[in-house]
């Protein structure tokens, strides 16, 4: 209730002249038959409402017992109205400005806040979508890879020129059709699908992928002549076998591939004896 | 009363144009806001005055958790009714004149 901070009715004239853009004498007489027009409305028991500023209004207030504040005795207060100011959000938010920042404190911490929270959903939401998205980026680089046991040929999309039977180019070459596997070949041409490598190893200098497991197709293979049989080989074939091994089992330990170890222990087993 | 039957209301008793009267009212109004986010009083005459009131941090009830809860220090906009327009509203239900205040 100091009045240190109270401001002069002209001067806050004045405020309102330059903020409006008129004469201090025209902002004073509005200012006084503003509140005359408002008083007047009040008297009459209405309301008044300003737009993101307040409501004026009257209340009625029962007649009451009181005490007189000079001697204490006691008075009955009769049944009267007053006026009554209600400040709309707007108003409140801009005097409240300086303490705005400042929240309401628990005294016991809710436990169960979490579950209200927006953002904690939405970045539950977007951790779910990423592992989804990162599962199929997975499964869609490993399955060419590791899919496939027995190696493939695989099928450019480009050429989808029926071969539908493998013609047999020469003796000793062979066309490869989209499907056709180095075990399929080795098992057709040579009879045992084990002695694979061997057809892999004397084609390896033309194959564009140095992949065991991928085999283009279109190209066509040598297929190496044993001097013996697969069920009889000779001394030459063996080390034909051995070195073809040998050869895949470097191939797949250049690509990462776990079979290497398998074909190197053959490769080794074969040359000791 | 609505905010632009006031200004209309305003407008003819001083014979100046709705738009100025409502240009005015802004005026004001906003001036007064002004000034109490600043931690001014204005006093309008026969109206009141528009002072702020500051209630430091409290412990008090909060009905949404069910519990009681710190509440921070606060500003807020008060209004005092001036004397003149209180004893005018004083006894606008009675019949007979009231008591006075």
């Amino acid at each position: 209730m100091s009045d240190d901070n109270k401001i002069a009715l002209h001067d806050f004239a004045a405020l309102v002249a330059a903020r409006a853009k008129v004469s201090t004498v025209e902002a004073n007489t509005y200012i006084h038959q503003l509140a005359k027009t408002m008083s007047e409305e009040l008297e009459v028991g209405g309301d008044i409402h300003l737009y993101h500023f307040g409501r004026f209004h009257t209340t009625h207030v029962d007649e009451q017992a009181g005490r007189d504040p000079n001697s204490g005795a006691p008075l009955t207060i009769p049944a009267h109205s007053r006026v009554h100011f209600r400040a709309y959000g707007a108003l409140r938010l801009a005097v409240n400005a300086p303490f705005n920042q400042l929240r309401i404190r628990e005294l016991t911490p809710d436990k169960k806040a979490w579950r209200t929270r927006t953002g904690f959903w939405i970045l539950l939401l977007l951790l779910a979508l990423l592992l989804i998205m990162l599962g199929i980026r997975a499964t869609s680089w490993v399955a060419p890879l590791d899919a496939s046991p027995i190696p493939t040929a695989i099928v450019p999309a480009a050429s989808v020129m029926p071969e539908p039977i493998p013609p047999v180019a020469a003796t000793t070459g062979f066309i490869v059709s989209p499907g056709d596997t180095l075990w399929g070949i080795a098992e057709a041409r040579l009879g045992d699908p084990y002695w694979w490598p061997i057809i892999y190893a004397e084609n390896r200098p033309e194959l564009s992928h140095r992949n065991p497991d991928l085999i283009d197709s279109g190209i066509t293979l040598r297929i190496p002549a044993l001097t013996g049989s697969v069920n009889n080989p000779s001394a030459a074939d063996l080390r034909l076998r051995t070195n073809g091994y040998q050869m895949a089992a470097e191939d797949y330990r250049e690509l990462g591939n776990p079979r290497a170890a398998a074909y190197e222990q053959a490769a080794t087993h074969w040359s000791k004896e | 009363m609505d905010q632009s039957e006031l200004v209309e209301q305003v407008a003819l008793e001083l014979r100046i144009s709705h738009a100025a009267s409502q240009r005015l009212l802004k005026a004001t109004l906003r001036e007064i806001r002004d000034l109490m986010r600043v931690g001014h009083a204005v006093t309008i005459p026969h109206l009141g005055t528009f002072d702020t009131a500051t209630y430091e941090e409290h412990r008090g009830y909060r009905p949404v958790s069910n519990d009681f809860a710190i509440f921070p220090k606060r500003r807020v906009p008060v209004f005092r009714t001036g004397t003149l327009l209180r004893e005018e509203v004083y006894d606008i239900e009675a019949d007979e004149a009231g008591a006075p205040t």
